[in-house]
């Protein structure tokens, strides 16, 4: 099929069908547009950046062979995160590997640190670790990945009230960790 | 709406979530209300620290060949499904061709038959044996 307009022009309901017809190019597109934010979701819950990389062709491969079932005018991001969140658990699961394999490369020396934006980097992965699995991925979803609460329902298959008051907690739960954290320092 | 109420609505007012009207019964509390003011800007701070998290992602390479990847065992799963359908469907009019035919004689067409529901049956045991075991294998992920 001849297209008059190149792939990154067009919309992702247009790519989801030309893919849908076998265009593997719109796929492709498809991948680069929602590639970071999958491998962030999977790194958020597997701390293994290969493990990451695997779950995250795993899910689109996934989504690929599901298509068909997939209605094109819905958004794809969520139920593609719903897929790498689902194949992460599967995961973890599979190899008993508690989340904390990987954290982003060692804190440096605590006085050295204090107005370095790296250190406070490091200071909310660590803090996030103390969270527990629900309140970390949730957290996560909306403030790094900056999903709206209604994809955040879609992706957990939550009701939106839940996001809203799980998010509550999870972040009265995160600024005690800091506190404490920087107590301590 | 008292204090508690109010709390659990303060992400949502952060995040945007909320309609006009919640919005405006929330910042109404807040003018009066240091506790829930302070509980807020506790909620701002937890939101700004959780944005300033940096995360490495995969290099341009590792992209490029997780999408080769991707696209290919994509396309082939679709191939396998072409293949064993449209064999099924040749044999099965091979056969009816030949079951057909007023040139064999019974008995060959009773043995030829015989043959092809044996290799059928076969093929169909081993296919839902393997489906069945892919489903629970539990070192499916472990690497060769």
């Amino acid at each position: 099929m001849q297209t008059s307009k190149s792939f990154h022009q067009m919309t992702e309901a247009e790519l989801l069908e030309l893919a849908l017809k076998g265009q593997t190019g719109a796929y492709g597109e498809i991948f680069v547009r929602h590639r970071a934010k999958a491998f962030a979701l999977a790194f958020q819950y597997l701390r293994n950046h290969e493990d990451a990389k695997d779950v995250v062709q795993d899910a689109f491969i996934k989504a690929y062979k599901n298509l068909s079932k997939f209605d094109c005018h819905r958004s794809f991001g969520p139920w593609l995160l719903t897929i790498v969140r689902n194949l992460s658990i599967d995961a973890i699961r599979r190899t008993k590997r508690s989340a904390v394999q990987e954290l982003p490369p060692s804190l440096p020396d605590t006085r050295a640190r204090k107005a370095d934006s790296t250190v406070l980097r490091h200071e909310v992965w660590a803090a996030l670790e103390k969270l527990s699995p629900d309140h970390r991925e949730i957290v996560f979803l909306t403030d790094y990945q900056g999903h709206r609460y209604l994809e955040i329902a879609e992706i957990l298959g939550i009701p939106i009230g839940t996001v809203m008051s799980r998010l509550h907690h999870a972040r009265r739960n995160l600024v005690g960790v800091l506190k404490e954290t920087a107590e301590k320092a | 709406m008292n204090c508690e109420e109010i709390e659990v609505s303060l992400s949502g007012y952060l995040d945007k979530e909320l309609t006009q009207q919640e919005s405006q019964r929330i910042e109404l509390h807040l003018q009066s209300c240091p506790r829930c003011r302070k509980v807020l800007e506790e909620l701002r701070e937890a939101q700004r620290a959780a944005q300033t998290l940096k995360m490495a992602q995969p290099s341009h390479e590792e992209w490029r060949h997780m999408e080769s990847h991707i696209l290919e065992k994509s396309t082939r799963s679709a191939g396998w499904v072409i293949l064993i359908v449209w064999s099924i469907m040749t044999a099965a009019y091979a056969l009816f061709q030949y079951a057909m035919s007023p040139n064999e004689p019974m008995i060959q067409k009773i043995l030829v038959f015989g043959l092809f529901l044996g290799i059928a049956l076969l093929f169909l045991s081993v296919l839902t044996e393997r489906i069945r075991e892919s489903r629970t294998d539990r070192y499916k992920g472990v690497q060769k």
